[in-house]
C-alpha cells in the first residue's frame, strides 16, 4: 500500500453534517448495491469520524487495456479515492487523474453537494510564503524563475534535511514565484511532513491511514485555507 | 430622534416588507426575467462559446484571407516554411484568429494535418507524466507526426520564446507557422527570431471599428438570450465608446453592465448602466489619462507589460532597465498608481508593480502607438 496520500481541498457552502445521517448515507451508496456493470459507490465499513471530520472510501471500476501475446486485453480495474469531509465548509479529496477525479466529483455533486460544481482550492504565492513563514521547518522549495538572466531555467529545486530558508540558494533566489514547497507543520500531532503546490494538491508524506492523515488536513484547513484564502468565492452553481 | 436616522429607518422598513412579500431578487432572476439566461452570463462562458464558434464571431475576414493564402500557397507544393505573425494587443482577438483558422482548415482540407499549442505552457513541468517537461512532449510530437500547419497562442507568455522557436524549427522546418504575439513583445522579438526564419507576412489585428463592435454585442446578446431580449443600439455605442473596440473589454463591460443595472434596480440596462459599470472597470475617464501620460511613464508601462513574472515588475527593475535613479521611478510608480492605472502587491521582500488587469489592453493599445510614433 502507498505511503503517500495526495489531496484537492475543495470549499461547499456551510451545511451542519449530521454524523449519523451520513453514515446511512453512505451505506445507502455502497458499491455493493450498484448493478452497473461497471460499478460505483461508497465501501461503507472504511466509515471513520475524528472530531468534527468523517473519512470514507469512495471507488469505482472502469476498464483498463493491458498487454497479451495475442493482442490488447482488457481487465475491469478498481480504484478507491479516500475522502474526507472537513468541519462544515470543506471535503477533500485524494488526488488522482482528471478524468477519475470528474467521476468522484460527480458523485459528491449527485449525492452531498446537489446545485454545486465542486473545484478544487488552489494556494497563490502568498499562501505559499505564509506555509513557509508558519512552518517548524522546510526541506524544499521549487521555483518557477523569472528574473533577467534565468530565462533558459524554467525551475529551480533546491532539497535539504530541514532548514533549507537559512540558505545562500533562498537568500538570492526565494524571490522567484514558487510552485511547490515541502514543510513541516506546526502542532500537528505527529510529525509530518506535508507538500504544497500551487495548483492546490497537498501530500502528506508517509501517511495514509486514515487516524493519520485527518489531523493534517484538518490543520490545513484550519492554519492555512481558512485565514489565507478568505477572498475565495464560493463554488459555481450548477443549474 | 434625527431626521436622518429616521430615514435610514423609513428605507429598512420599505426592505424588510418587500421581503415579507417576496419579492428579493437575485441577479440570476433578475436575468431570467430580461430573457438572459444566467449560466451562459459570464465572461469565461462567452469567450468560450465565440472560440468554439468561429462562425459567430465577427468579420476579419482580411486578416484570415492573409493566413489562408499562405497555407495554399504552402499546400501546392509542400515545401518551405512560412511564419506568420498574428500580432494584437491582448484581448483583441488573437487566440479567435488561430481557431478560427484551425475550423476553417480542417473543414477545407480533411488532408491538412493541423497541431495547435499555447506557448504559456511551454516552461510547464509535470511529474507525472513519463517526459516532465510540456515543451519537450511538444517537440516529440511534432518530429513523430508531421504537421502542415503549426498554430502557437501567445507567444509573451514564454520567457524564453526564442530559444522554444529554435528547437520547434528543428523539428518543424516545412510548413506554416502562424503566432500570436503582443506587439511589444514582437518589436522586442523580431530581429532574434528573423534570424532563425525568415518572416513571411505580419498580420496586424487591429481593435474592431464601431460596426463591428456593434455585430459582437449582438452576437453576444443572440447567445445569452432565453427569448428575445430587446436591446438598444445606443447602448451598444456607449460600450463601443469605453471598449475602443477591444472585444475583451467590450465583453467585460456588456457583463458587468447587467450588473449595474440590477444593482441600481432599473428595468434594463441604459446608457447609466454601461457608465456605471465603465466606472467599475476603470474605462471611464482612461483614454483621457492615457493620452496626457509622458514618454517615460509610457516607457515603464511598456517594460511592466514585458515582465514575464505575472506577479508583476520590482522597482529595481525598472531602476536597472531604465538606468533612472530610485526616485524618479518611484515617482514614475506613485503617478501611474494614483491614477489607477497601475496595483502593487507586495509578496515576501518586494512590492511588486503590474498593470490593472482589467484596463490592460488598453494601456497595451497605448504602449503600441507609442511605440509606432516613437518608430
Amino acid at each position: 500500500m502507498s505511503t503517500l496520500a495526495s489531496f484537492i481541498i475543495v470549499k461547499i457552502p456551510q451545511r451542519s453534517w449530521n454524523e449519523n445521517q451520513i453514515k446511512r448515507e453512505i451505506e445507502n451508496l455502497s458499491i455493493r448495491n450498484d448493478p452497473s456493470e461497471l460499478r460505483q459507490g461508497t465501501k461503507p465499513e472504511t466509515f471513520t469520524s475524528h472530531g468534527d471530520c468523517i473519512f470514507f472510501e469512495f471507488g469505482f471500476e472502469y476498464n483498463q487495456e493491458y498487454l497479451t501475446v495475442d493482442g490488447p486485453s482488457h481487465i475491469k480495474a478498481y480504484r478507491p479515492v479516500k475522502i474526507v469531509f472537513i468541519g462544515e465548509q470543506y471535503i477533500a479529496i485524494e488526488a488522482i487523474a482528471e478524468n477519475h477525479l470528474d467521476i468522484v466529483k460527480r458523485f459528491l455533486e449527485d449525492n452531498f453537494v446537489p446545485d454545486i460544481k465542486l473545484e478544487p482550492i488552489a494556494f497563490d504565492e502568498k499562501v505559499l510564503r505564509s506555509v513557509i513563514y508558519a512552518a517548524r521547518d522546510v526541506f524544499e522549495i521549487e521555483h518557477a524563475p523569472q528574473r533577467r538572466g534565468m530565462e533558459t531555467i524554467d525551475r529551480l529545486k533546491y532539497t535539504g534535511r530541514g532548514g533549507v530558508t537559512h540558505s545562500t540558494v533562498h537568500e538570492e533566489y526565494g524571490d522567484e514565484p514558487i510552485e511547490r514547497i515541502k514543510v513541516m507543520l506546526r502542532e500537528v500531532p505527529s510529525e509530518t511532513r506535508v507538500t504544497f503546490n500551487k495548483k492546490g494538491t497537498i501530500t502528506i508524506v508517509q501517511r495514509s491511514e486514515p487516524h493519520e492523515i485527518i489531523p493534517v488536513l484538518k490543520a490545513v484547513v484550519d492554519r492555512i485555507i481558512i485565514p489565507y484564502t478568505r477572498t475565495l468565492q464560493l463554488q459555481t452553481r450548477l443549474y | 430622534m434625527s431626521i436622518k436616522r429616521a430615514l435610514v429607518f423609513e428605507k429598512l422598513k420599505e426592505a424588510y416588507v418587500r421581503g415579507l412579500k417576496g419579492t428579493v431578487e437575485s441577479f440570476d432572476i433578475w436575468l431570467k426575467t430580461r430573457q438572459v439566461d444566467p449560466r451562459r452570463f459570464n465572461h469565461k462562458s462567452i469567450t468560450k462559446f465565440l472560440l468554439d464558434n468561429p462562425n459567430e464571431t465577427v468579420n476579419r475576414e482580411r486578416e484570415l484571407a492573409s493566413l489562408a493564402e499562405f497555407v495554399g500557397f504552402y499546400r501546392r507544393e509542400k515545401q518551405g516554411l512560412y511564419f506568420l505573425p498574428v500580432v494584437g494587443v491582448p484581448g483583441v482577438g488573437k487566440s479567435q484568429i488561430l481557431q478560427t483558422l484551425m475550423g476553417f482548415l480542417s473543414k477545407v482540407d480533411k488532408e491538412l494535418t493541423t497541431y495547435s499549442v499555447d506557448a504559456s505552457i511551454f516552461a510547464r513541468v509535470d511529474e507525472t507524466e513519463e517526459e516532465s517537461q510540456s515543451y519537450l512532449r511538444i517537440l516529440e510530437e511534432l518530429k513523430t507526426k508531421k504537421y502542415d500547419v503549426l498554430l502557437i497562442d501567445s507567444c509573451e507568455h514564454d520567457k524564453n520564446i526564442v530559444e522554444s522557436l529554435r528547437g520547434i524549427f528543428r523539428q518543424f522546418s516545412r510548413g506554416v507557422v502562424v503566432s500570436a504575439w503582443t506587439p511589444y513583445h514582437w518589436s522586442l522579438y523580431r530581429e532574434a527570431i528573423e534570424e532563425l526564419t525568415p518572416v513571411s507576412k505580419e498580420v496586424l489585428l487591429q481593435p474592431l471599428d464601431k460596426e463591428s463592435t456593434l455585430l459582437l454585442v449582438s452576437r453576444v446578446l443572440d447567445f445569452v438570450s432565453i427569448g428575445s431580449h430587446k436591446w438598444k443600439e445606443t447602448v451598444s455605442s456607449r460600450i463601443y465608446d469605453f471598449s475602443s473596440g477591444i472585444p475583451s473589454v467590450t465583453i467585460a463591460l456588456l457583463v458587468r453592465s447587467f450588473i449595474e443595472a440590477f444593482q441600481s434596480r432599473k428595468p434594463d440596462v441604459d446608457g447609466e448602466s454601461v457608465t456605471a459599470a465603465a466606472k467599475f472597470l476603470g474605462l471611464y475617464g482612461l483614454n483621457e489619462k492615457l493620452a496626457k501620460l509622458a514618454e517615460h511613464q509610457i516607457l515603464v508601462l511598456k517594460h511592466i507589460l514585458l515582465e514575464p513574472d505575472s506577479r508583476g515588475i520590482r522597482p529595481s527593475t525598472l531602476v536597472e532597465l531604465l538606468g533612472k535613479d530610485k526616485a524618479t521611478i518611484s515617482y514614475h510608480l506613485n503617478v501611474l498608481s494614483a491614477e489607477k492605472i497601475l496595483t502593487n502587491e507586495r509578496i515576501g521582500r518586494w512590492v511588486f508593480y503590474r498593470v490593472r488587469e482589467e484596463i490592460e489592453p488598453l494601456v497595451a493599445l497605448r504602449v503600441a502607438k507609442e511605440d509606432e510614433y516613437l518608430g
